[in-house]
């Protein structure tokens, strides 16, 4: 709402609730940084960590839900509680550790981060889902002939593919809204969109109706990605009922 | 078709000992059954040798190449499981084609090899279901089918029909029977249910705590039971037990020749129901205690010393009741000795037996 408002009615003590719509904090925003290129590495790094970290966790929890040895259910929760751990805790050595290799305010860095922290919630998701496919379905797929990989192209994935594009979209939606690392990480080259918005909240002032635009601005794409894949996601989340 | 050579098989769960070294031999085109009681290690051998276990030690060769190490998928076997398995996202055809499909074979052949198993087993007009869609039985017989359209080298069946009822487990194994009488392959079937086992099998494998009781053909174990455990297990109703006291021996030395020393005390005498008659001149006594009339028969249950229950096949209008106290004999010349380990007495102990009534 903010963000249709000038900058002055935003501030307005009582809130005012009848306005005139101004599209002015828009296009300020527009002019002094290019929406388009955050949006644009907002898109590449959720869709790139998602996607990495999909191709290393569909593997690993096809083989914790298969597979489970005595120690699954430790590293499962072991990977869990690094979730528990805050971020500012391990800030500084990945800081150093990125400038090290070079890679401050670049795409791959935030990829790479994004991907380690979404890893164990979407292990989690897979390994629960894939705990759903009865084992003799993948036994009778593997006397069929099917290698390992036959078995999860032919029988797990098809079979989760609900679980795994809801997970998927989940990712998605994490790394957009991450901020803690893209603002620390990034400045004007990778920022996301997230660090987008905190470049209002600065030492010079806050501009709630510019911040509240550049929100809109950043939510909106994935607001509207959501609302498409929410038949997708209903779909996947009622898929594994049906044997 | 193949053959199956199993040697000193061991497997070791983290801290079970499954099977405790199995050797077994199952020839070209037989129908072998494993029996026994829940727990006893069936399906872990079946397991071993579809490659979906390891071996712990011991070997299996088919054909006389070792398997041992062989993955599952690429020893040419074909397993039906209890539960069916079959893929629910796959068609009843493309359930049936997906080995085929998975070893590059060309469309025309295998769509010729699913609509001949189809035929065999009356699918043909359910080739486009989902397994969803299908009853439990037509699901059995696509699962048979999808193991069929492979020719493997040996069949391998886990419990296939004990989640069947019972009327269509009857059909499906008179099928099965045809089924091997037609395909002439090798044929490893599991199952606790001993009809089951007596009506399908070339050979009969028991089973007890991971190692083998007995082989032998359906009558083989019948009639000349190993063991106290083969002898109770195989049969319905239980054989009976009476254990050997002096009344029995008596009863015993009354007969002629043979060598009474062998009934020493703590062995027991093992009774087929049907050779337990009873008739008012009969020497032993007890309570009935339990009468089941199954129509074309009764079985009459009759605790001997207020301890040993026996059962006794009378005829079905029998006007025996619950309470009623009988007198019974026993066809002593049919009946098998155990010593106290449960092991048979040497087949001549019975024969000491015979001539008395
Ligand atoms: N993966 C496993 N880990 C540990 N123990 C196991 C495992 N699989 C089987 N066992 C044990 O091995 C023994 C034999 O099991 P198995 O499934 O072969 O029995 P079964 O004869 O098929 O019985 P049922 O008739 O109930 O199917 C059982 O005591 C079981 O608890
Ligand atoms: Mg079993």
């Amino acid at each position: 709402m903010t963000s249709f408002k000038t900058e002055l009615q935003a501030i307005a003590v009582p809130p005012m609730f009848a306005f005139e719509p101004t599209l002015e904090n828009f296009s300020i925003v527009q002019e002094r940084s290019d929406y388009m290129k955050y949006a644009i590495n907002s898109v590449i790094t959720s869709f790139g960590a998602t996607f990495l970290a999909l191709v290393i966790a569909v593997p690993s929890a096809y083989s914790m839900a298969f597979f489970p040895t005595k120690r699954t259910k430790d590293i499962l929760l072991w990977m869990l509680s690094t979730k528990m751990l805050p971020a500012v805790g391990v800030l500084m050595p990945i800081y150093l550790l990125t400038k090290g290799a070079g890679l401050l305010d670049n795409v791959l860095s935030l990829i790479i981060i994004f991907t380690m922290i979404n890893l164990p919630i979407i292990m989690w998701m897979l390994f629960t889902y894939f705990k759903e496919i009865p084992k003799e379905i993948l036994e009778a797929c593997r006397m069929d002939g099917a290698t390992t990989l036959g078995e999860l192209r032919h029988v797990v994935m098809p079979l989760s593919w609900g679980g795994i594009t809801s997970t998927g979209l989940l990712s998605i939606v994490l790394c957009w809204n991450e901020a803690f690392w893209s603002i620390n990480l990034t400045s004007a080259d990778a920022g996301t969109l997230t660090a987008l918005i905190a470049s209002y909240s600065s030492p010079e002032g806050l501009f709630w109706a510019k911040l509240s635009a550049a929100s809109t601005l950043a939510c909106a794409p994935i607001v509207v990605f959501g609302w498409f894949c929410q038949k997708q996601l209903v779909q996947g989340l009622t898929f594994g009922a049906v044997k | 078709m193949s053959s199956l050579e199993i040697t000193k098989l061991h497997k070791e769960f983290e801290e079970f000992h499954a099977i405790r070294g199995v050797d077994l031999h199952i020839k070209k085109g037989e129908f072998t059954v494993f029996v026994g009681p829940s727990g006893c290690g069936k399906s872990t051998l079946l397991r071993l040798i579809a490659g979906l276990e390891n071996v712990s030690s011991g070997s299996i060769k088919l054909d006389g190449e070792d398997i041992t190490e062989v993955a599952a998928a690429n020893r040419g076997l074909a397993m039906v499981f209890q539960s069916y398995a079959l893929y629910p996202h796959m068609s009843v055809a493309e359930n049936m084609s997906f080995a085929l499909k998975l070893a590059n074979v060309d469309q025309d052949t295998i769509d010729a090899k699913v609509n001949e198993a189809a035929d065999i087993l009356q699918l043909g007009n359910l080739l486009d279901r989902k397994p969803k869609a299908l009853s439990g039985g037509q699901r059995q017989r696509v699962a048979i089918g999808r193991a069929i359209v492979r020719h493997p080298s040996v069949f391998l069946f886990d419990e296939p029909l004990s989640n069947l009822d019972a009327s269509l487990r009857v059909q499906m194994r008179q099928e099965l029977s045809e089924l091997h009488q037609r395909l002439k392959a090798t044929m490893i079937y599991v199952t606790h249910d001993q009809v089951e086992a007596m009506t399908l099998a070339d050979k009969v494998v028991i089973l007890n705590a991971g190692q083998i009781e007995q082989v032998g053909s359906p009558l083989e174990v019948y009639y000349n039971p190993e063991s106290r455990f083969v002898a109770e297990f195989i049969g319905t109703p239980k054989m009976s037990f009476l254990p050997v006291n002096s009344e029995v021996k008596q009863l015993a030395m009354k007969s002629d020749g043979g060598d009474k020393r062998q009934l020493a005390q703590g062995h027991w005498l093992g009774v087929r129901p049907e050779f337990i008659t009873i008739e008012p001149g009969g020497q032993l006594e007890g309570t009935v205690s339990l009468v089941e009339r199954l129509g074309a028969e009764t079985l009459v249950y009759i605790t001997y010393k207020d301890s040993h229950q026996l059962a006794a096949r009378v005829e079905s209008l029998s006007a025996i009741n619950v309470g009623d106290h009988v007198n019974f004999s026993i066809s002593l010349d049919r009946v098998h000795s155990f010593d106290k380990d449960g092991r048979r007495i040497s087949p001549n102990v019975t024969d000491i037996l015979i001539g008395k009534n």
